[in-house]
């Protein structure tokens, strides 16, 4: 493992957001909504980030870009130019300069654009903000730009509003796109469409990564979604990374038994295979107020009595297999059988 | 456009619900959108029927047409939905014929569909307990004992694995997790003991594992009541776990009607194709996918011919932009049916 | 590409374009829907006109005095040969309760004339000049809406009472306007300890009861100063009052598109606070503000006329709707000449429009509110 295809490295990175009460607005509390987490995404790769609704994922995405000030840990970015920079330390001028380098996309078509603008100005906006680009030399980069995503350059004087949410989508991918980022963070950028859009939607984003080598940080809560475009994936649970691994051997033989039960829920695309697994009982709790030990002990089937009182750290068990499960290496786990693989064929076209 | 529906026996199965040809328009300031351009489907006794397709198609329509509950905005401007309360009822209702409010009405609202929503706060009242909004449906309609009510109460909330019904009859829905309150909305949908359940999306705004535990939850409650669900959903691996029968829908019109395994194994429609091709499969597809091009289609504007054509990369020119094309039938035992020239 | 661009259907209408048509458009649109709110607009763009040209319709100056005609009733409009004409009053007088009696002298008919030249006044404020409507030959008077106490002609009175009722509500809400928005944008958009002081600021300013307050602050003006310096410091008072709420509902705006996912992305390309500020926050609250500020003009109006009226506002020999209504507070001016009354409804015209405006313009910008 060479570090210099390393483009991030998360170490200890946490976000907690205050919660204040009364008239003096007193912090009566932390909200933990992300908790110490470590990973790390090389160039080029698609890491995986997935969760159940606010365990943290789109706070750890914009934790990394300090959209929101992250409250510890270090983020390593490799910038092509200024090298590896601790970008939670950067100052403003090296942050303006790292910025470009980093990009996101969000999950709602329709908040993610500003509505006043046109898809002109919305896809510019990157460039004039970086002064990349003026006049003529930024429209006809929009107007590549929009190509590239599959909107035709004339709807660059059109407003989001004429857009569907698909169509929002990609105009949204065209303004991440625009200042070449080596890493995009993506916000769930599916999860808002429908089934038939989002697959245009993951070709899309396979097919810019063939193209221009970015890396992703792909957020979301779809396994199957996650497992078609990543290359590594991360589980998350309450504001904690307790699983990172290789897509297939996170899928096959998971080693945390909240991956598992994760995995076991995912309602499988196949009638005939219909499995009435040991279900997870009970509810994800509250990061303002979790658990003690092993955030997932009072869910967990193979708890013992250490779960309720340390928290297992996320180790390499080998293979860039990372848990943080006490008995990782002891529990046999079961992981998804891959669906049966249905040839659909489309009936022959016919001419009248 | 056709008004006939296929021959009425294609299944052995006794139907709670056939709606037959409905067309629902909404009038707006924008346009006349076309919400329901002639639904036709069955929904066979004791079994769970899937309703499948994108944002707009008219799903919801179809399960508010049933209960009457469409806003004042949309207009019924055809068809016939016909309701048998117990096998072989002759004649059958036609729902259509009841005014939105009349008691013929409010009676099988309350004792014959219960219907559930995705967002179970937008049905509950905050205002009561679960336990007083689970009672007041009872007591309309089943019993005036009011402890009888409440001892009720408590055993549905049971038989929907709350952990511990007696406090939950006692909490404020804001008091529940979302999980929780859709069991608190399933409870109270059942507590009639309803011939028909209408589910919209019950589990698309919960989590996964929630939502294996609602579905569960469902499968487990039909079998055991034997209750017929109309299960509308837009994820295709519910639709797998959880249905029997299945309703395909693109823009206003069922295009294909199968058994869940068919729907699954031998799909007609190339919408229903394209739609199973651009799902990843887990374990299964890497690279691209195969995707539908274009975008979901505008509800104002209506499209001539087959609705799917400007989408459909097997598209007769001539032919499936021109006229529309008939329910077939293409297994007649299995009651699967398609629209699609291709098929006729 | 997932997609070939050119596949892509072009525009859901396409005999018009909806997609280049840009968002405050779509709100004009909107807003034009609404026949009430259209109906208020129209009102106002009249009631202000008047205003403007306040001094060449009011025949008179609205401090002329004539105890002859001391509660003139209005005059009674006629024509006679072709020409219309108004009667002179024929007064005697009541021996019981000391007053003059009117009643029109129906034998003497007296030409109105139009394009008169009259008191001299300056329009808009510069442009000196004498030209009046109308109006009747020396020695007699013609009172549209009769007169007051002193004779003084109410309908000229209106007239140029609108001047500063209509004018000193509009002024102090667009200071608060101004107040609020910097200071609601700087509190939502910076947050923090700022926002923690400003928002206790707004808080104890909000606590002290309006009523009393503008008492207060109203009593404390110095009283022998001219009209332009009173009409200053009561605007003053009105923003002062007003532009709280303003800045609590544009901080909450501020703070929602602050939020935003675009304002994410333009900050994560490295945006400055001025461009995020000028660019994507302000351009959406402008449409929140104007409707803010349009809802709060009623209320400003209504200010300054309960402060003239209790004699704490604008002071005579200056007139506003207010002073006016003051001079109509005893029950007998209500009974014996109701024309006295006549600014409450003006007032109740002019705040209305305000009202149906306001709500037209708040549908138009958000319609699903
Ligand atoms: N600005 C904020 N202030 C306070 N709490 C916040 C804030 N943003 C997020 N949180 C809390 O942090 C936790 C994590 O939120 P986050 O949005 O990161 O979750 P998520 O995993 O992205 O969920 P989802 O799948 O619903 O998008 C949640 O409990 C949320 O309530
Ligand atoms: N109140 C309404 N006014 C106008 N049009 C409406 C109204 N309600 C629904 N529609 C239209 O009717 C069509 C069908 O709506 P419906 O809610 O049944 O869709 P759906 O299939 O349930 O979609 P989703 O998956 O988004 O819930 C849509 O095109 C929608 O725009
Ligand atoms: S009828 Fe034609 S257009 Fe419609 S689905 Fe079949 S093939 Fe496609
Ligand atoms: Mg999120
Ligand atoms: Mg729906």
């Amino acid at each position: 493992m060479t570090t210099d295809d390393m483009l991030l490295e998360v170490r200890g990175l946490k976000k907690h957001f205050p919660i204040r009460t009364g008239l003096m607005r007193r912090v009566t509390g932390m909200v933990k909504a992300v908790d110490g987490i470590n990973f790390h995404i090389r160039k080029g790769e698609t890491l995986g980030l997935v969760g159940e609704s606010g365990c943290g994922k789109s706070t750890a995405g914009r934790a990394i870009l300090r959209l929101h000030e992250p409250t510890a840990g270090e983020v390593i970015f490799n910038d092509p130019v200024l090298g590896k920079i601790d970008v939670t330390q950067a100052d403003r001028e090296t942050m303006m300069k790292l910025r470009p380098n980093m990009q996101i996309i969000f999950q709602d078509p329709f908040t993610s654009l500003n509505p006043r603008l046109t898809v002109g100005q919305i896809v510019g906006e990157p460039l004039e903000i970086q002064h990349r680009a003026k006049g003529t030399e930024l429209s006809d980069r929009v107007a590549e730009l929009l190509k590239e995503v599959g909107i035709r350059p004339e709807n660059m004087t059109r407003y989001p509003h004429a857009f569907s949410g698909g169509q929002r989508q990609r105009i949204g991918i065209a303004r991440a796109l625009a200042l070449n980022p080596s890493l995009i963070i993506c916000d769930e950028p599916v999860s808002a469409l429908d089934v038939s859009i989002q697959a245009q939607v993951l070709n899309l984003l396979d097919e810019l990564q063939e193209k221009y080598g970015m890396a992703y940080l792909f957020v979301g809560h779809d396994l199957s979604v996650i497992e078609h475009i990543s290359d590594r994936v991360a589980v998350m649970y309450v504001g904690y990374i307790v699983e990172m691994a290789k897509t297939d051997k996170l899928y096959f033989s998971p080693k945390h038994p909240y991956t598992e039960a994760l995995l076991n829920a995912i309602p499988k695309a196949d009638p005939r295979l219909r499995t009435r697994p040991e279900r997870l009982q009970g509810d994800v709790p509250s990061p303002a107020n979790p658990p003690s030990g092993c955030y997932f002990h009072p869910r967990c089937r193979y708890a013992k009595d250490i779960c309720s009182v340390e928290r297992p750290p996320l180790t390499d068990i080998g293979d860039e297999h990372f848990v943080a499960c006490h008995f990782a290496r002891e529990l046999s786990l079961t992981g998804v059988q891959p669906l049966s693989d249905i040839k659909l064929e489309m009936p022959p076209a016919r001419t009248v | 456009m056709t008004t006939e529906s296929p021959s009425i026996n294609l299944t052995s199965h006794d139907d709670v619900v056939r709606v037959e040809d409905l067309k629902v328009s909404f009038y707006t300031q924008l346009g006349v959108v076309r919400a329901l351009n002639g639904v036709s489907f069955n929904i066979p006794r004791g079994r769970v029927l899937g309703i499948v397709g994108e944002s707009g198609c008219g799903k919801s329509i179809t399960g508010l047409s049933i209960m009457q509950l469409v806003v004042a905005a949309g207009r019924t401007e055809g068809g016939r939905i016909l309701f048998r309360e117990d096998a072989g009822q002759e004649p059958p209702v036609n729902i259509l014929d009841y005014g939105k409010n009349s008691p013929e009405m409010r009676k099988i609202r309350g004792n014959n569909i219960s219907m559930i929503f995705q967002e179970p706060m937008s049905s509950l009242n905050p205002c009561y307990t679960v336990g007083n909004q689970i009672e007041e449906a009872i007591l309309l309609h089943q019993t005036n004992d009011k402890t009888e009510a409440h001892k009720r109460a408590v055993e549905v909330l049971t038989k929907v694995g709350m952990p511990n019904p007696s406090r939950i009859a006692a909490s404020y829905p804001h008091e529940l997790s979302g999980g929780m309150r859709q069991r608190a909305m399933i409870a109270m949908a059942l507590s009639c003991n309803p011939t028909l359940l209408i589910a919209d999306e019950p589990t698309t705004a919960l989590d996964v594992t929630t939502e294996a535990q609602i579905l569960d939850l469902m499968r487990g409650l039909q079998s055991e009541i034997g209750t017929s669900i109309m299960f509308i959903t837009h994820n295709m691996g519910v639709v797998a776990q959880m249905c029997d029968e299945v309703a395909v829908m693109y823009m206003g019109r069922v295009v294909e009607r199968a058994t869940v395994d068919d729907i699954f194994y031998e799909p007609r429609h190339p919408y229903t194709i394209s739609l199973l091709q651009s799902i990843p499969r887990l374990g299964r597809t890497k690279g691209r996918l195969a995707s539908i091009e274009g975008s979901v289609p505008d509800p104002y504007s209506t499209t001539p011919g087959c609705s799917f054509h400007p989408r459909c990369p097997v598209a007769i020119k001539g032919l499936c932009d021109t006229i529309i094309p008939e329910e077939t039938i293409v297994d007649a035992a299995k009651g699967h049916t398609v629209r699609c020239h291709l098929n006729s | 590409m997932a997609v070939d661009a050119a596949k892509l259907p072009a525009t859901a209408h396409p005999a018009e374009d909806v997609g280049t048509i840009p968002q405050w458009k779509l709100m004009v649109r909107r807003f034009r829907k609404s026949k009430l709110s259209v109906a208020g607009l129209i009102m106002l763009i009249i009631l202000y006109t008047l205003m403007i040209f306040s001094d060449f319709l009011a025949p008179y100056d609205h401090n002329r005095i004539d105890s002859n005609y001391a509660w003139a009733p209005p005059s009674q409009i006629g024509f006679a040969d072709g020409k219309i004409v108004t009667y002179a009053l024929k007064q005697t007088l009541d021996e019981v309760r000391f007053e003059w009696i009117y009643a029109p002298d129906l034998e003497n008919p007296i030409p109105v004339e139009f394009f008169v030249q009259g008191y001299e006044y300056r329009f808009l404020g510069i442009i000196p000049s004498k030209l009046h409507l109308f109006g009747v030959p020396e020695g007699s008077q013609i009172n549209l809406i009769g007169a007051d106490k002193d004779g003084k002609d109410v309908f000229s009175r209106l007239l140029k009472g609108s001047q500063i009722s209509l004018t000193l509500g509009f002024v102090g809400v667009l200071i608060s306007v101004i107040i609020g928005s910097i200071v609601g944008t700087a509190s939502g958009y910076f947050g923090g300890a700022i926002d923690n002081i400003i928002q206790r600021l707004i808080e104890l300013l909000r606590s002290f009861p309006d009523i009393p307050l503008f008492l207060g602050l109203a009593a404390a003006l110095p009283m022998g100063v001219p009209v332009q310096v009173r009409f200053f410091l009561i605007t003053i008072i009105i923003a002062m009052i007003g532009w709280t709420g303003l800045a609590r509902e544009v901080r909450a705006k501020v703070m929602a598109f602050r939020a935003s996912d675009y304002t994410s992305a333009a900050i994560a390309a490295g945006a400055s606070h001025w461009h995020v500020i000028t660019r994507h926050l302000i351009p959406n609250a402008m449409s929140h503000i104007i409707v803010v500020g349009t809802l709060a003009i009623p209320g400003a109006i209504g200010s300054e006329t309960a402060l003239s009226f209790l004699g704490l506002g604008i002071l005579p020999p200056a007139v506003s709707w207010g002073v006016m209504l003051r001079d109509a507070q005893t029950i007998e001016a209500i009974v014996n000449y109701p024309w006295m009354l006549l600014p409450v409804g003006v007032l109740i015209i002019a705040v209305l429009s305000f009202y149906l405006l306001g709500d037209g313009v708040r549908d138009a910008v958000d319609p699903y509110a």
